[in-house]
């Protein structure tokens, strides 16, 4: 008698506690994997927010198909309204794997989507968040082989951006909320765009708080990530003609930041430490054996390495006037986060110096 | 006399020290713990993992409170002295202020409860089932003991740990460098954190209702002490690895900072820690609501005639604690009044402590004689 009790209360306890919900199979879920956002002129002189997003079907036949659906309005919010009433079938978001945001959109500041990213419980903090040239729906719809969806040809491209060029990790979504609004730190983000190659990383976005203010190259970007991230890894060469020249894999390590005041003047050091292995080598003779063309090497790759460093360091306080290195950063943690100083400002006006240092750690199998 | 072979002869009430330790633990960590950052960070900026420390003087204070009673009358708890010693009328009323701020207190732990439920996992389930789901749960682990719960304690002692061990690797993603400057937010700043973090700590009054029930009384001071230890090392730790991963700035703008934490924690197939951390920690929200639920039934049972047992009075309340649950916004319209409902009890415990203390000290030695 008990027994069935206890059978007839856990049921009725279950109806009770599902009763209302209305539940849907699995096979009749889109799972959202990208979010989009773009901006876009209207010809009355308003703007128009537009926010696609890229999701999965699943078909009976176990068949996958990608689509993106977009919704269009004044503002963010009307924008997806519109867009929910072009979609039929039940949907879920938490699973995105990139959200992808036009230059315009950023350029005109992002704000707003943080905002409502950083509210959303079902946000995905994990998801990489990417700069892109024209508009997110273009790059949705633009297939790439052998993927079932672009979110996911990105997400690819994001994983693996640290091989080379010295990209660190730090592109996600918990890390624009962690660096949009804290004292001395600035948010970079990747940029991408379709080439005749297909899609691929282009450069990188520089950001002033909320609002996009320039994007720079491929070349550029390795040695603004070379000065900002730690533990990151890329390729170092000198060049002194098309056929004689160096290839160095280098690793930084043990990146350190000073920040001292001489005379009322905010001053930096940034010391680096480049180990790492040569991978091809037709400009110096003996680097194996003799200890003397490893020391010069080691001489000639670092002075190279402070040039291009001290090149980018006038270029980022003269023309951009932003402290994309985050140096802001290091002067908050020693001389105070309460007092509210313009780090941009005081990074473009501040001596930078840095010294770099490197060791050859191994050669490879040999010296052909 | 009487009274403390009553209580050794309830078996179900006595408590080892490792239950002890859990219980005393548990009182203090609850709910709140994850959004410990949440009121100390606009005074103590990125010091603020100095000022949950600093909290610490709140438990410490009442816990030698406690041992001064303790040594006194080692086998009768507060509601039973405050009759004994100031009459039926003051000491009941003190009694009643105690049974007011448990009542209070269950309800805003079961509000923030469905409020972070909601918000994060089950948005399809009213108010009303989860308060329905929640105290009948906790009404009926507390209508069984204290055992019970302790042992329901002992287990959420070790979920607790095995929710906030793996911020550890929060360590690799971020640098120290965000809790420097340290102490810029200066003495003033840490010591205003430090009483905002008092409210963290709230729970372990509970122990001047439950310290006849350790078995082994000459432990008292050396269990209750291990359980204050273990909780500061938890507010500590929460407050440290937040202002690290997150920096100040950040934390100011979230209300469960601590999750903001544990989205750095990648595990393999899991692809969102978040849904997982939420549905375990409200194990360890039952623990707090179930023993909180047993510090309203001492008191109940203070004010009733023996006839009515623990079981019978625990789910007499239960329709009263979902109904108040469900109007907690119409009750309690503002924060500040729950700010002050908090601060004045803070005094209130600090007054009843110490005012009992005192008096222990000064008429128990005389008594004993008569004895």
């Amino acid at each position: 008698m008990k027994r069935y009790l206890i059978i007839i209360t856990i049921l009725l306890t279950y109806m009770f506690y599902l009763y209302g919900n209305t539940r849907v199979p699995i096979e009749e879920v889109d799972i959202i994997v990208g979010f989009g956002y773009d901006v876009m002129d209207k010809s009355n002189g308003q703007i128009q927010y537009s926010v696609p997003f890229n999701s999965y079907i699943f078909k009976p036949n176990e068949e996958k198909l990608s689509v993106t659906k977009t919704g269009r309005g004044k503002n963010l919010t009307e924008a997806e309204q519109d867009r929910d009433s072009k979609v039929e079938r039940k949907y879920i978001s938490g699973l995105e794997m990139v959200y992808v945001i036009s230059e315009k959109y950023a350029k005109m500041g992002i704000k707003d989507l943080i905002d409502e990213r950083f509210r959303n419980t079902e946000a995905n903090d994990m998801a990489y968040v990417v700069v892109c040239k024209g508009n997110s729906e273009d790059i949705f719809s633009f297939q790439e082989l052998g993927y079932i969806s672009t979110s996911d040809y990105i997400y690819g491209l994001m994983k693996n951006i640290d091989g080379y060029n010295f990209f660190s990790q730090n592109y996600k979504l918990i890390d624009v909320f962690v660096r949009m609004d804290s004292k001395g730190r600035q948010v970079l983000l990747p940029y991408i765009e379709i080439s005749k190659n297909g899609l691929n990383l282009t450069g990188l976005a520089l950001f002033n708080k909320d609002k996009m203010v320039k994007k720079i190259d491929i070349k550029e970007a390795r040695i603004l990530n070379l000065l900002r991230e730690d533990n990151v890894k890329g390729v170092l060469s000198i060049r002194k003609d098309n056929k004689k020249y160096i290839d160095f894999y280098a690793k930084s390590k043990n990146r350190k930041v000073k920040c001292y005041k001489e005379n009322g003047k905010y001053k930096f050091d940034i010391n680096l430490t480049l180990t790492g292995e040569i991978i091809s080598n037709t400009l110096y003779e003996d680097i194996l054996s003799s200890k003397d063309v490893k020391e010069k090497f080691e001489k000639d790759m670092k002075q190279q390495v402070e040039n291009m460093c001290n090149e980018f360091i006038n270029k980022m306080q003269y023309q951009y006037k932003i402290d994309c290195l985050e140096l802001g950063r290091y002067g908050a943690a020693e001389f105070g986060r309460l007092k509210n100083v313009d780090w941009n400002e005081i990074v473009s006006n501040s001596e930078i110096k840095v010294n770099v240092k490197v060791m050859v750690e191994s050669e490879g199998r040999g010296d052909y | 006399m009487n009274n403390r072979e009553k209580i050794l002869k309830e078996n179900d009430y006595n408590l080892t020290s490792s239950q002890y330790t859990a219980v005393v633990f548990g009182t203090m960590v609850g709910v709140s713990t994850i959004s410990i950052t949440k009121g100390i960070v606009r005074y103590a900026h990125q010091d603020l993992w100095i000022s949950t420390a600093v909290g610490a003087i709140f438990p410490i204070y009442i816990f030698i409170l406690t041992m001064v009673i303790f040594k006194k009358s080692p086998g009768e708890n507060i509601l039973t002295l405050n009759r004994k010693y100031f009459g039926k009328f003051a000491g009941g009323l003190l009694n009643l202020i105690l049974l007011v701020y448990f009542l209070i207190t269950l309800l805003i732990i079961g509000n923030t409860y469905i409020d972070m439920i909601t918000t994060f996992s089950a948005g399809f389930l009213s108010p009303f089932k989860v308060a329905l789901a929640v105290f009948a749960v906790s009404a009926y682990a507390a209508s069984n003991g204290l055992r019970v719960v302790a042992k329901v304690s002992q287990i959420a002692l070790y979920l607790t740990f095995l929710l906030i061990l793996p911020s550890i690797m929060a360590l690799k993603e971020a640098k120290i460098i965000n809790i420097y400057p340290v102490f810029e937010s200066g003495f003033s700043g840490i010591v205003n954190g430090g009483i905002e973090a008092f409210k963290q700590y709230l729970g372990i009054e509970i122990i001047f209702i439950i310290y006849p029930y350790l078995k082994q009384k000459d432990k008292m001071a050396k269990v209750t002490v291990n359980a204050i230890l273990l909780t500061t090392l938890v507010h500590v730790w929460i407050g440290f690895i937040s202002v690290y991963y997150l920096g100040s700035d950040v934390i100011l703008k979230s209300d469960w900072s601590f999750l903001l934490v544990t989205e750095s924690v990648t595990i393999s197939l899991i692809n969102n820690f978040r849904y997982i951390f939420i549905l375990v920690w409200s194990l360890i929200i039952l623990k707090s609501i179930s023993l909180y639920y047993s510090a309203l039934l001492f008191c109940l049972k203070d004010f009733t005639s023996n006839k009515f047992q623990y079981k019978i009075l625990a789910f007499v309340v239960l329709p009263l604690l979902v109904l108040l649950c469900i109007e907690f916004e119409n009750i309690f319209p503002t924060e500040e009044i729950l700010n002050f409902i908090t601060i004045s009890y803070e005094i209130y415990l600090i007054f009843l402590g110490t005012l009992m203390a005192i008096t222990v000290s000064i008429k128990s030695p005389k008594e004993q004689r008569k004895n």
